[in-house]
């Protein structure tokens, strides 16, 4: 399973992002692999539709879930149709945490 | 302040933007905003071919405001037509029809996949609640 979250900065003890499209960096981690990988959204100030852009690019990862703080109605919508689960942390937990990594 | 609007929840948003008229020999450049909500309702009630009771309880809402959204999307359809104006599908006060669920232990909230069983995507536990 890929899961895919919206990070501060690109480290895993980053905390998770609030925005999703507006995000500059997003953390992958791959549970079979055990890969962490950090890669920068090349969509983040668009004016309008940052979050389709962005979760259209994040596609091409094959991510399974995204993790962020909110996400725009457009992108809830998209996500639902390419059947990727949402998760939103309700405590400011990392990265780290949120994956319960060591 | 006016009342404020109850939420309409739709299924999905259209994946497109609007409709532009082309060949316009005057070119006005006016646009509509037709609501994400009254999109809807044309779909539901002229696509689907479902009844206004019908798309009422599928959007959450009464059926007097659904007849009210979907006489909007007709009137500003029309304006457009007859104006050549732009459609811009956006805005409105509508939200996804997502079922949202919490798991307690991981402190998150999630979307489930449609058709499967609900459980945390995190900790695989069961014991999760359903946010209404």
């Amino acid at each position: 399973m890929i899961f895919a979250a919206a990070l501060i900065n690109n480290t895993l003890d980053s905390q998770i992002n609030n925005h999703f499209g507006r995000c500059r960096i997003f953390g992958i981690y791959n549970t079979e692999t055990k890969a962490v990988s950090f890669i920068e959204n090349p969509f983040y100030d668009l004016d309008e539709e940052a979050g389709c852009k962005t979760a259209e690019f994040l596609l091409q990862h094959k991510i399974n879930f995204i993790i962020a703080g909110r996400f725009g109605i457009k992108t809830v919508s998209f996500f639902q149709q390419e059947n990727i689960q949402m998760i939103i942390p309700e405590n400011n937990q990392t990265f780290r945490e949120i994956l319960k990594l060591k | 302040m006016a009342r404020t609007k109850k939420e309409r929840l739709i299924e999905r948003a259209p994946n497109f933007n609007g409709f532009k008229p082309f060949g316009v020999q005057n070119e006005t450049k006016t646009k509509v905003l037709l609501y994400l909500e009254e999109y809807e309702a044309i779909k539901m009630c002229d696509y689907l071919l479902l009844s206004q009771a019908e798309a009422a309880s599928r959007m959450n809402v009464s059926r007097p405001t659904v007849t009210r959204v979907y006489q909007s999307a007709r009137r500003k359809i029309a304006k457009a037509m007859v104006e050549a104006s732009i459609i811009c599908i956006e805005g409105g006060h509508a939200n996804i029809h997502t079922l949202w669920y919490k798991c307690p232990h991981c402190s998150i909230k999630f979307s489930i996949l449609p058709e499967a069983p609900a459980m945390c995507p995190l900790c695989n536990s069961l014991e999760i609640e359903k946010i209404d």
